[in-house]
Parts: structure tokens; C-alpha cells; sequence
């Protein structure tokens, strides 16, 4: 092992955990050190304590859902698949702590949520493991003292001095490239836009059908229910072309995975459980037995698809609305992000 | 951002978006960054290996040619020249801008053959074999112990000793049975 090797970093505040990406900021001797995973693999980025121009945390609405809030959604689930042997006396506690624990988390996504960049002469980077303000603060308490260390304090009238100068990477004006086919940008900018808030309206219209297919199953409202599934599919598509024609607002495409996951996931599940079941029941039948057992835990096994089902929908109608009602943030990283 | 408001308070709301903004600004935002200007190199002085014409300044410290100010890379208190940083011959974990980390495929292997079962029988030998190779290789510049090898090799050798008592049960099962009839 080279002496290189043995760098001895010390870990700073923040830490994304995330299902698929993470990220962590480490100090090292004259470097911080950028860590973004991917499972099997990190990538490593390097920010030594002499280059760093400036550090800024601008408010702004996160919404990640991180490793440890997915693992207090499934023991929330685990408490709600219990409730039913419980009675019906506990159902309401079990949908109040979820109340609460979506508000929660809304409120930190929302409000107490930041972007931080780091700037260098020729860079302007994002640094994902700090998304609270909180954590930013902490993170900034840690580091400040030694890039001063290594750099030196501002002194004299250092405003006068840097109004004429621009912190991070040169200006440079993006060429607007209009879609082929769209004369205007800016019409192309405000179809994303219509398409955007039609998504938005689907997923409340699709909350709203699997409810009315809970409570009132008839067959008009399972077809309604299928066609506006298969709209909120096609909708998927088209944002999914939107953003990769960069007209796409950052927390859309989130959303929309999101929610083609939890479509694919409730449409395929109950189906898998019918198989399921149909197999055990078939098993039963042969060895004699009742087969009542599985067309039991079948039926809790929907309702429990058909509220998530529902829970979700809602969530990202909300989640839909709160990304279309913020401003863009016009700071995406890259070149061109001058700060003053 | 306007800055003598950020000045004044530390924050400052973002003249585009409104957003508020927190910045800390550094002494680097005062200095320009150093232009490499390599000399022309006279008759007779040493030339940098790449640019002929421009006067060397520097060898490289792992295959010695000399260097202009434009090509000497400076790692640490290593100077290199850019066909050795392209080789890889330097500080692996140091230069690399990304690492494979076969810890975590290692312990993935076991426990996600317990979901896709069939798959048991290759991916716990391949997990320990995984563990036994690169168990002295550098991890990556922030993990400094192994507990992804050590519960990969435990939950492996489990597996594998659970396969072996199937398989030697079945067998045992088998020439009962022949035997019985």
C-alpha cells in the first residue's frame, strides 16, 4: 500500500443513503473528498483546501427518501398488515402515525431542505450528501476553519474586491437549442409544462378511482380506472421524452419513476398473489384439505395493495403540485454558475 | 447574489429565484488562478519530452523525462508527467476517479442468492473466492475495515455447509430407501 493510500479521512457531517445512490463529503489532510456510490461502485471527487472559492447552501424543497425513511415506511406497513388481527380499534392510530410521519416528512422536505454548492476557479459542484440545513450548517462549522487554515482569512474590503470578480467557473451562455420540430423554446418549455400538470391531475383522478373501485366495485369504474391508468402511463412516456429533451423540471422525472414503479408494482402484485393462491388452493383441494386460508390472506393482501395504492397516488399528486408551484432553480451545476 | 448584503448578514436571497442563500466566501475567490507560460528553451538547455521548443523545468519522477510547466502533473509532492498518470502507474486509490467496490458485491452475492435460490450453488463459492482474492486489495479511500468480507464469508460458508448437508442427506435418504427395499 503507497503512503497515498493511507490517507486518513474523517468523515463529515451529512450522509445520503438512498436505495440505489449515496454520497458522503471526507476531510483529509489539504482535501475534501466527494464519495458517491452506486452499489457496487464510487466515484471520487477531490476539492483541495486551496481552490475552494466559496461554499453556498441555498433553501430549497428535497424530496429524497432516503434508506432510513423507507425502512420506517415498511415497519409502518408491518404495523398496519398487523392491525386487521388487532381489530378495528386500532386502524385509525395506525393511519394518524402515518398522517404524522408523511407530514413530517413533508415538513423537512419542504422547509427545511437546501442545494450546497462548492465552488472552484473551474468548477461549480452540487454536494448531494448535504440536503438539510441543519446538516449544512454543522458541515460548514466543521469545515470553515480549515480552508481559512489553508488559505487564510478574507481581510480588508474584500466586497469592493470580489464585486468585480465571479466565484466558480467562467460565465458561459448556454446556446438555446430548440426540439426539432418546435419552432419556439419557449412553447416547447410551456407543453412540459401542460403535460406536467395533466401527470399531476392523473394521480389524484387515479387515487380517487381506486377508492370509488374499493368501496363501489362496478364495472364502468374499473374501466374508467383502466384507461385512466393507461393515460397516466402514456403521460409517463412523454415526460420521460421531455427530459431527455432537457425540458423537464428536475423533481418531475423523480416523480414520475415514482409513480410507474408504484403502478407496475400494484398492477403486477395482486396479480402474482391470484397465482399464488390459485396454486395453493389447487394444493389444498388435492390434499383434501379447505382451501379458505389463502383466499383470506388474498383479500388483505388487495386491500393492502389498493390503500398503498391510493396513499401513493396522493402523495405524488402533493409532491406534483409542490414541484410545479416552486420556481426553477436556475443553478444546475457545471459551467456558467457564477455565484456573484 | 448581491454581495455586500451577504456581507453584512451572511445571507443573502438570490437575485434569479428568491431563493435564500447562505455563502461563504474564501480568500481563493480573491486570486487568480497561476497560467503555466512554459519558456522557450535555448541550444544547448534541457527541452521538456513532449514540447520541444519549450525549456524543461522538471523531470518526471517515475520514467524521468523532463517536463515543461505545461505537462508536469503535480500529485502531493509527486511530480509526474501525463503518459505516467494515463498508464495508471501511480497511487491507484489516490488517481482513480472511481473504484469497484468488491466488498459489497461480495456480501450482495449470498444474500441475494437466497432470494434467486437457484443460483446458490455458483454465487457462494464465487462470494467466498471473491472475499479470499481481494481481501488485502485497497477497499476504497473511506472504508477502513472489512465486515462486508467477514459476514460475506460467515453467510457463504453457512450456505455452502447447508448444501452439503442436503446433498449428503438425500444421498443417505436414497441408500436408505434402496436399501430398505
Amino acid at each position: 500500500m503507497t503512503a497515498s493510500e493511507r490517507v486518513r479521512y474523517q468523515r463529515l457531517p451529512g450522509r445520503r443513503r438512498g436505495v440505489i445512490r449515496g454520497s458522503s463529503v471526507w476531510l483529509g489532510p489539504d482535501h475534501l473528498l466527494l464519495v458517491q456510490s452506486w452499489r457496487f461502485r464510487e466515484e471520487y471527487k477531490r476539492f483541495h483546501l486551496g481552490d475552494i472559492q466559496a461554499i453556498a447552501i441555498a433553501s430549497a424543497p428535497r424530496f429524497h427518501i432516503s434508506t432510513r425513511s423507507l425502512g420506517i415506511g415498511v415497519l409502518w406497513l408491518i404495523g398496519y398488515a398487523a392491525s386487521g388481527r388487532l381489530g378495528s380499534l386500532q386502524e385509525p392510530i395506525v393511519w394518524t402515525v402515518a398522517a404524522a410521519l408523511v407530514a413530517t416528512w413533508a415538513y423537512l422536505c419542504a422547509s427545511c431542505s437546501c442545494v450546497c454548492r462548492i465552488y472552484t476557479a473551474v468548477s461549480c459542484d452540487e454536494l448531494p450528501s448535504i440536503y438539510r440545513t441543519r446538516t449544512a450548517r454543522k458541515f460548514m462549522r466543521r469545515v470553515e476553519s480549515h480552508i481559512v487554515a489553508a488559505q487564510g482569512a478574507l481581510e480588508g474590503d474584500w466586497v469592493e474586491a470580489i464585486d468585480d470578480k465571479t466565484i466558480g467557473p467562467p460565465e458561459v451562455t448556454p446556446v438555446e437549442q430548440p426540439a426539432p420540430g418546435v419552432r419556439d423554446a419557449g412553447m416547447a418549455k410551456r407543453r412540459s409544462g401542460r403535460l406536467s400538470a395533466i401527470f399531476v391531475g392523473t394521480m389524484f383522478l387515479d387515487a380517487a378511482l381506486s377508492y370509488l373501485e374499493k368501496t363501489h366495485a362496478t364495472t364502468a369504474v374499473m374501466r374508467i380506472g383502466y384507461a385512466v391508468m393507461a393515460i397516466e402511463v402514456g403521460l409517463s412516456v412523454a415526460l420521460l421524452i421531455e427530459h431527455y429533451r432537457g425540458r423537464l423540471r428536475a423533481g418531475m422525472v423523480k416523480l414520475v419513476i415514482a409513480s410507474l414503479l408504484v403502478t407496475g408494482i400494484t398492477w403486477y402484485t395482486p396479480q402474482l398473489i391470484a397465482s399464488f393462491s390459485a396454486i395453493q388452493a389447487a394444493s389444498e383441494v388435492r390434499a383434501g384439505r379447505p382451501a379458505g386460508n389463502t383466499s383470506v390472506f388474498r383479500t388483505r393482501a388487495d386491500a393492502v395493495i389498493a390503500d398503498t395504492d391510493i396513499g401513493a397516488h396522493v402523495l405524488w399528486g402533493v409532491m406534483g403540485i409542490a414541484i410545479l408551484t416552486r420556481r426553477q432553480m436556475p443553478l444546475q451545476g457545471g459551467a456558467g454558475t457564477g455565484i456573484v | 447574489m448581491p454581495t455586500k448584503q451577504l456581507a453584512l448578514n451572511g445571507t443573502a436571497d438570490c437575485s434569479l429565484c428568491g431563493a435564500l442563500n447562505e455563502a461563504w466566501p474564501f480568500r481563493a475567490a480573491l486570486v487568480s488562478a497561476p497560467v503555466a507560460h512554459p519558456e522557450e528553451a535555448l541550444v544547448g538547455e534541457a527541452a521538456c519530452y513532449d514540447h520541444p521548443e519549450a525549456r524543461a523545468v522538471t523531470a518526471c519522477q517515475l520514467c524521468g523525462r523532463f517536463l515543461c510547466p505545461l505537462c508536469s502533473v503535480e500529485i502531493g509532492a509527486e511530480v509526474l508527467c501525463p503518459s505516467c498518470v494515463a498508464s495508471g502507474k501511480v497511487a491507484a486509490a489516490r488517481l482513480n476517479p472511481s473504484l469497484t467496490l468488491f466488498d459489497s458485491i461480495a456480501l450482495t452475492l449470498p444474500l441475494a442468492s437466497l432470494i434467486i435460490y437457484p443460483f446458490l450453488v455458483v454465487a457462494a463459492p464465487a462470494s467466498l473466492v471473491l472475499s479470499a482474492l481481494r481481501w488485502k486489495k485497497p477497499l476504497s479511500p473511506v472504508r477502513r475495515n472489512r465486515w462486508r468480507f467477514v459476514v460475506a464469508i460467515v453467510v457463504s460458508l453457512i450456505e455452502i455447509g447447508l448444501m452439503a448437508w442436503g446433498i449428503v442427506y438425500l444421498i443417505a435418504a436414497a441408500t436408505h430407501g434402496g436399501s430398505n427395499q
